[in-house]
């Protein structure tokens, strides 16, 4: 692959492969990694694509695969958070509420809710790309979105 | 609104311009491992205006990528053939369903999924989702069963133990249950799949449940006895229990005490009954009176634990029981 097409890809993705990424692992360092793996692996197989739909779709499928591959490292399972270590080194988020709810939701509402609200996939393109069914997906986004809100409840009229 | 909430929130949110540095300069030079854990700790302010130095020396020394794949063993023709996008598996490639769903009565749910099809072979290495992080829930054992005789070479089989604790509620058990299974059929090709299993069929409802397991004894069994074909019928008081409870399931341990021997059984029919103001559900199991004597017996619900135990026939005080 050309490195001038793959600094193309990389410019033009790149927000999305990492926000994904960070709305799976919700920390900056392991988002990072995610992000590297994933146009790694897109150096390293130098895929083609029917058009820039089919290549977006590949970029999101293998970023959430390579989040639960994360997930299920020996490393990632045995890791204990410092939160205190975290907030000194991090940024503070622009919504420290939603945040924090965030924080707090099972991964795999994560990648769904972050499809949907922020790249704006319905669904049905959602179960596509995550190989999901479209039922799982309807199921755990209702979830995911009752799950926030609970989580939000009394700090905001959402 | 959330939506917008997050949405303004996560336009805050991008890669550091050194990430994209570092992500490129790995993708030139394979050899050099991208950097691990905490990127944003490892290197200093000097280190990456020297990394960019490199990349930029190295954009005009090293040969294109296309060689460094020809390097790893893929060939050309190999590196430009369409990639199919990672997908799921046709259903007619590849099937899983659930077979041999039991919960013991140490509140371990298990079952069985079988993977098969065309691809699938004795190589073919099958992971699970955990879905069950932050729930009532914890996934103690994932076992590889051996193939039994007769079993197809396009088969796996693999044994899940769930162990279900205080606090869980069938509505998170169905998330649980609806786990994905992702096959690595070949190198790093991903396949997400889930179970083709429906678990309406197990005998309790996980649509409109929500109901809590309390591990814990109450009073709502109000007769054991036999049904009228002669089989062994356990009685509980419907309106003692709220709507979602109804939807426990029921089941008892049947145990040899002379050889040990345990077997479990589970309800095989229930039936509503009306008697004046109160709904009664009879839970009739599989055994007649001759299959239970001299047996110690366990019987249990899902939402309310160990709900009463003794040798056949009872010797225990069962005064406030319809007997038959």
């Amino acid at each position: 692959m050309e490195q001038t097409a793959l600094e193309q890809v990389i410019c033009r993705y790149a927000d999305t492969v990492y926000r994904l990424a960070y709305a799976h692992m919700r920390n900056p360092a392991d988002a990072d990694d995610v992000f590297q793996d994933v146009f790694l692996k897109y150096a390293e197989k130098a895929p083609a694509f029917a058009d820039e739909e089919h290549r977006k779709a590949w970029l999101i499928r293998v970023t959430v695969n390579r989040c639960r591959s994360h997930y299920r490292s020996g490393w990632w399972k045995r890791i204990v958070p410092l939160e205190n270590a975290a907030d000194a080194a991090v940024t503070p988020p622009a919504d420290p509420a939603l945040d924090e709810a965030l924080n707090k939701l099972p991964p795999k509402y994560r990648s769904v809710i972050h499809l949907h609200y922020f790249e704006n996939y319905d669904t049905g393109e959602i179960a596509g790309l995550l190989g999901l069914r479209p039922a799982t997906v309807r199921s755990q986004l209702a979830r995911g979105r009752r799950l926030l809100k609970e989580l939000l409840k009394g700090e905001h009229d959402d | 609104m959330i939506e917008e909430r997050y949405r303004s929130m996560m336009k805050s949110i991008q890669p550091g311009e050194d990430l994209l540095d570092q992500t490129l300069e790995a993708a030139e030079n394979p050899s050099r491992k991208a950097p691990g854990k905490l990127s944003a700790l490892r290197l200093a302010v000097g280190a990456v205006c020297a990394f960019v130095l490199i990349v930029t020396a190295a954009l005009r020394l090293l040969p294109p990528p296309r060689d460094v794949v020809a390097s790893t063993g893929e060939t050309a023709a190999q590196s430009e053939a369409f990639l199919p996008l990672p997908s799921k598996i046709p259903s007619d490639d590849l099937s899983l369903s659930v077979s041999d769903v039991a919960i013991s009565n140490e509140n371990k749910l298990t079952f069985i999924l079988t993977l098969s099809g065309d691809r699938v072979d004795s190589q073919t290495i099958i992971d699970y989702e955990e879905h069950t992080q932050e729930m009532p829930f914890r996934t103690t054992s994932v076992v590889r069963l051996d193939p039994v005789e007769g079993q197809s070479e396009h088969e796996q089989r693999i044994q899940f133990t769930i162990e279900l604790q205080e606090g869980a509620s069938l509505s998170n058990l169905g998330s649980v249950l609806n786990m994905a299974v992702t096959q690595y059929t070949s190198g790093d090709y991903v396949e997400t799949l889930e179970p083709d299993f429906d678990w309406a069929t197990f005998p309790f409802s996980l649509e409109n449940s929500d109901c809590v397991l309390e591990i814990s004894k109450n009073s709502v069994i109000t007769a054991i006895g036999f049904s009228e074909d002669g089989h062994f019928t356990v009685r509980l008081r419907w309106d003692d229990m709220t709507p979602d409870q109804r939807y426990s399931v029921i089941w008892l341990t049947r145990s040899n005490p002379e050889t040990g021997e345990t077997e479990e059984h589970y309800f095989k029919l229930g039936r509503q009954y009306y008697e004046g103001p109160i709904w009664y559900y009879d839970y009739t199991f599989g055994l007649s009176r001759e299959e239970l004597e001299g047996w110690q017996l366990v019987i249990h619900t899902f939402f309310t634990g160990e709900i009463i135990r003794g040798t056949w026939p009872f010797m225990v005080d069962l005064t406030h029981l319809i007997s038959e």
